[in-house]
């Protein structure tokens, strides 16, 4: 017996580009897949994503399609898994391969996941931005994220001085 | 469908647009243009320092962090006063200090110009809601402390929920001033009647406790009685000289316990002056309980008989004494999600296989489809005890009901013949292999420890370990000549209150793995082999 045929979903990006996909590739995204779900009758318009573009999208696809089939986390296990997530950043081969993009892509991806609900795609960005910030100076992650220091000397010398109330040495 | 499609434009977080710069040319997101949820999300993966330094990157990250990264205000004063305090204004710290951590390292003076701006600006942090304070284990600090502890109680007014007290061996008497609190919900209170090993010397230890006069029971009595709200009560007393009572701790006037942990407890020979004996519906809304009282020191059956009097259904149980009294308190009712035993002691009455073979047929039944952990530990030095050791014939029977354990703690049966091998050498199979084989069919079980020999140490061991690194390999040195000093199978009574804390876990590992040997090499790692599966 012939297995039922995937529903292809179609949508349509903020660039206008659209990509037709599986569903269940696309149910990777907490977001359509309520939508989907909530939708009762066939349509043939394509889901208008106005925050995402045809290239951040097309790598979104890319990682939703080597997860498809994976179990979503539910907020139960999310829950129990916290402590754990909350202490490693650890990130596994393939995921580490696919998030080695530049900069400007890597915070798409990131903004990408947390706009569509794709909690592990979210997870592996963060990752990837803590990973790079972790034991760096101010001065090293102003470098490396090209960020200008607007703050005044008074500012930062008032904020120098919270922290020394809150380092636990 | 319109719906649905305003929905997906509508946004289901923040836009992503939003944070772009609309000025001049329109600039890539990047750090400093994250969504503050987004940032939140990366913040769980830093640590506080690296939290502190992202504050001073940019505005957008300081005016994000900052709530989070000054909500715990951390005061500790070391002999080379490296914390830098003054007493500038600081808004930011004035508005989101929630909790502050006060401690000072033994021995250390403090100037009075370092005092003076932490007072002031402790006089300030009105939003705190949580305190911890370290208090005696300095010889000439104590009044300074004080003064601090004033200093928060006037700035929170009533508004402390949380406080955190742990005392040190030179503490004489209860500070007065936090007899003022008020608006208490959990209190935490830890005495460790040792002086620090480096101050005192080796010789101080291995002659015996010389415990400081402090009475902690009668001490805190006051404290207990102005704030009858608390729900969480936490009681440690690291000496068995003087014990907690009843009395000290259970009042007519505070009913509402939800949690209580007590170290030390001790029901008196005569039980006729004890008003929770004839009021037993104090203990009525206990639902979570942890008692370490050793055999030793007091037989803890009048608080089983009290709290089957009580009608009381605990939801956790943490104790360190079985008995025929216990298992008739726990068969009594339904509903247990936590049962650890600890530390049960060979040659015992109340330990007998009778016991053990209760508590296997009628008490775990009992709470099959609720209990999610369950930990069943061995005293110090006992390597199997019948019953109460993973035995598959005894266990067999009871296992297949607890369909709702997440997690077992048990000694491997060790010493059919075996002497302490890994493998028995008339069946040729691992014990920790027989457990397995038992228990991996339990549809929630995720993990499994094996609980080999136990050390025990004191309360402050672990901060004692980061202070100084070397006092591991002291401690080692101590922990295996007091008992023998003495003679006496028994643990020195300044070792007794906790072992160490942490268990090792290889997740990678196919079947168990030996960390740890037959003798006591090193504290560290604790000695633990676990075992455990990924449910999802």
């Amino acid at each position: 017996m012939a297995a039922p045929a995937t529903q292809q979903i179609k949508i349509r990006c903020n660039d206008e580009k659209e990509f037709t996909v599986d569903r269940d590739v696309l149910e990777r995204s907490v977001l359509i897949k309520n939508m989907l779900e909530d939708v009762t009758e066939q349509q043939d318009a394509p889901i208008p994503l106005p925050n995402v573009s045809g290239p951040v999208m097309a790598k979104v696809l890319e990682y939703c399609t080597h997860h498809r089939g994976e179990p979503l986390p539910s907020a139960d296990t999310e829950q129990s898994q916290d402590e754990t997530r909350k202490r490693t950043t650890d990130i596994s081969e393939w995921d580490q391969k696919f998030i080695t993009v530049d900069q400007e892509m890597l915070f798409e991806i990131i903004l990408a996941a947390n706009y569509l609900d794709i909690k592990s795609l979210l997870d592996v960005g963060c990752k990837t931005v803590a990973n790079m910030i972790k034991g760096k100076t101010p001065e090293e992650i102003r470098k490396l994220f090209n960020i200008v220091n607007d703050f005044t000397p008074e500012e930062e010398a008032q904020i120098k001085k919270e922290n020394e109330w809150a380092e636990d040495r | 469908m319109m719906s649905i499609l305003k929905k997906i434009t509508g946004g289901h977080r923040q836009n992503t647009s939003d944070h772009r710069q609309t000025t001049g040319t329109t600039r890539a997101t990047s750090l400093d243009t994250c969504p503050e949820d987004v940032l939140l999300d990366i913040a769980s993966y830093l640590s506080r320092r690296d939290l502190l330094n992202l504050r001073l990157v940019c505005p957008h990250l300081n005016s994000t962090f900052a709530p989070l990264t000054l909500r715990d205000v951390h005061i500790t004063f070391r002999a080379d006063h490296s914390q830098q305090l003054d007493s500038s204004p600081l808004p930011n710290l004035y508005r989101y200090a929630h909790s502050i951590h006060v401690r000072v390292e033994p021995n250390v003076h403090i100037p009075r110009r370092l005092l003076s701006p932490v007072r002031k600006t402790l006089g300030r942090l009105h939003s705190l809601r949580a305190a911890q304070l370290t208090w005696g284990f300095s010889r000439n600090v104590d009044g300074y402390i004080e003064k601090m502890a004033v200093a928060i109680l006037r700035a929170t007014n009533g508004k402390l929920e949380k406080l955190t007290l742990r005392l040190g061996p030179y503490l004489k008497t209860f500070p007065k001033a936090l007899h003022g609190i008020r608006g208490l919900i959990s209190l935490t209170i830890e005495h460790d009647p040792e002086p620090w090993p480096w101050v005192c010397g080796p010789s101080f230890y291995l002659s015996g406790c010389k415990c400081a006069p402090f009475r902690m029971g009668t001490s805190i009595a006051p404290l207990l009685i102005a704030n009858p709200q608390i729900e969480e009560l936490t009681v440690v007393h690291g000496c068995r000289k003087n014990r907690i009572s009843p009395n000290d701790i259970l009042s007519p006037a505070f009913p509402r316990f939800k949690t209580l942990v007590v170290n030390g407890l001790g029901f008196p020979s005569s039980r006729s002056g004890i008003h929770v004996v004839d009021n037993p519906a104090l203990l009525r809304n206990l639902r979570h309980l942890q008692v370490l009282t050793p055999y030793s020191q007091s037989n803890l059956d009048p608080l089983w008989i009290l709290l089957k009097a009580a009608h009381t259904h605990l939801e956790s149980l943490i104790t360190r004494q079985v008995s025929p009294t216990l298992a008739d308190y726990l068969a009594s009712f339904r509903g247990l999600h936590s049962l650890q035993l600890r530390d049960i002691e060979s040659g015992e009455e109340n330990s007998s296989t009778d016991v053990a073979n209760t508590f296997l047929t009628g008490v775990l039944p009992r709470h099959a489809s609720t209990l999610e952990r369950l930990a069943v530990g061995l005293a110090y030095g006992v390597h199997f005890l019948p019953g109460w050791s993973f035995e598959a014939d005894r266990w067999a029977s009871c296992l297949p009901s607890l369909t709702n354990l997440r997690s077992l703690a048990i000694h491997p049966s060790l010493a059919n013949g075996n002497g302490g091998a890994m493998i028995d050498t008339t069946t040729m199979i691992s014990p920790y292999q027989i457990v397995i084989d038992h228990v991996q069919y339990l549809p929630r079980l995720a993990e499994v420890t094996f609980l080999q020999t136990v050390t025990w140490v004191s309360p402050s061991y672990l901060e004692r370990l980061d202070l100084n690194p070397t006092l591991g390999l002291w401690m080692q040195m101590y922990c295996e000549a007091v008992p023998k000093l003495r003679g006496t199978t028994g643990r020195p009574y300044h070792l007794y209150s906790e072992h160490v804390a942490s268990t090792v876990t290889r997740k990678d590992a196919v079947g168990p793995v030996p960390v740890f040997g037959w003798t006591i090499p090193t504290l560290r790692p604790a000695p633990y082999v676990c075992w455990s599966r990924d449910l999802s």
